[in-house]
């Protein structure tokens, strides 16, 4: 049986957590432009033979106008459908794992990169003007200790909720590693016939309390003071 | 030597294979790469279907073209 996968790419013991586009003003600018290049021979033709009342005199002017308004209209949806796998082919994934980009440049050029959760040092959102600030969309920065040291999520919907939610999954990676560590700490110290909880007993010194007073030590040779000298010199003179 | 209706017909179809072949591409990608959920079936279908549409109004508006009637004449 085929195992369902939620990304292509996704490890077997794997837990998508989040998975982002582009904000959907992207599409919806190359869309418009898509409607305003489908009006464009629309409104011609109405102009030349309904307003302007010309008629197809030839046919192969008439067979040409066909094929080339055709053409045209294929490819202006060609064009369109080119934004729209562009769109949907730029990803970027939070798993429980890691963080991985998914950027298509083209056709034939896919760009994937991937880095551990645990490599993240620094996540901040940033949210530029006036439309990205009232739809709420905007950039994600990730610093990570990796080689490709800064992932971008470009024009991605609730960035700052982004954020919370890559900074969760990392604490609590974090957690769950610091409690990886400590179990296999304690199997350790049990295989080496050491009772862990014998150790954790032994609390540290309480070094609020006062330091416990030392009795001075007695001379080891007396002393010479000044008065002695003093005294030692009227002996001389 | 007579060059007939026909010749423009084969660098229609040629620029149609093109197309065909860059949606093909296209198709292919957002099936394998993109999840192919709801939004992208949608957009698939209507690209199929606008295109079939498209391709049946131009044979439709020129089924009545003698593709063999002389375009122009070289002569040899």
């Amino acid at each position: 049986m085929k195992k369902h996968h939620d990304f292509p790419g996704q490890r077997s013991d794997e837990k998508l957590i989040l998975l982002v586009r582009r904000h959907w003003t992207k599409l919806l600018k190359d869309f418009i432009k898509f409607i305003f290049l489908l009006l464009i021979p629309i409104a011609i033709i109405i102009v030349v033979f309904l307003v302007l009342g010309l008629t197809f005199e030839s046919e192969i002017i008439y067979t040409i106008i066909v094929f080339a308004v055709s053409l045209y209209l294929l490819f202006i949806m060609l064009f369109f459908l080119n934004d729209f796998v562009d769109h949907q082919l730029d990803l970027w994934i939070v798993t429980d794992q890691r963080i991985i980009n998914m950027e298509q440049e083209g056709l034939f050029n896919r760009v994937i990169s991937s880095q551990s959760i645990e490599r993240v040092q620094d996540v901040t959102s940033e949210v530029k003007g006036k439309v990205a600030t009232f739809l709420d969309y905007g950039n994600v920065y990730i610093q990570t200790a990796g080689e490709e040291q800064r992932f971008v999520f470009e024009e991605v919907p609730h960035p700052a909720q982004i954020v919370k939610i890559i900074q969760d999954v990392h604490d609590r990676v974090e957690e769950d590693d610091e409690k990886e560590d400590r179990d296999a700490l304690v199997k350790a110290l049990k295989e080496g016939g050491i009772n862990p909880k014998a150790i954790m007993k032994n609390k540290p010194q309480d070094l609020t309390s006062e330091p416990p007073k030392i009795p001075n030590p007695k001379p080891r040779y007396n002393r010479t003071t000044l008065k002695d000298l003093n005294d030692n010199d009227e002996e001389f003179l | 030597m007579d060059i007939p209706y026909f010749a423009i017909l084969i660098i229609y179809l040629v620029v149609v294979g093109i197309f065909l072949l860059m949606a093909y591409f296209n198709i292919y990608h957002i099936v394998k790469w993109s999840l192919f959920d709801a939004r992208s079936k949608t957009i698939v279908f209507l690209f199929i279907a606008l295109s079939v549409v498209i391709l049946f109004m131009s044979f439709f508006l020129l089924r009545g073209i003698d593709w063999w009637y002389p375009l122009f004449t070289i002569p040899i």
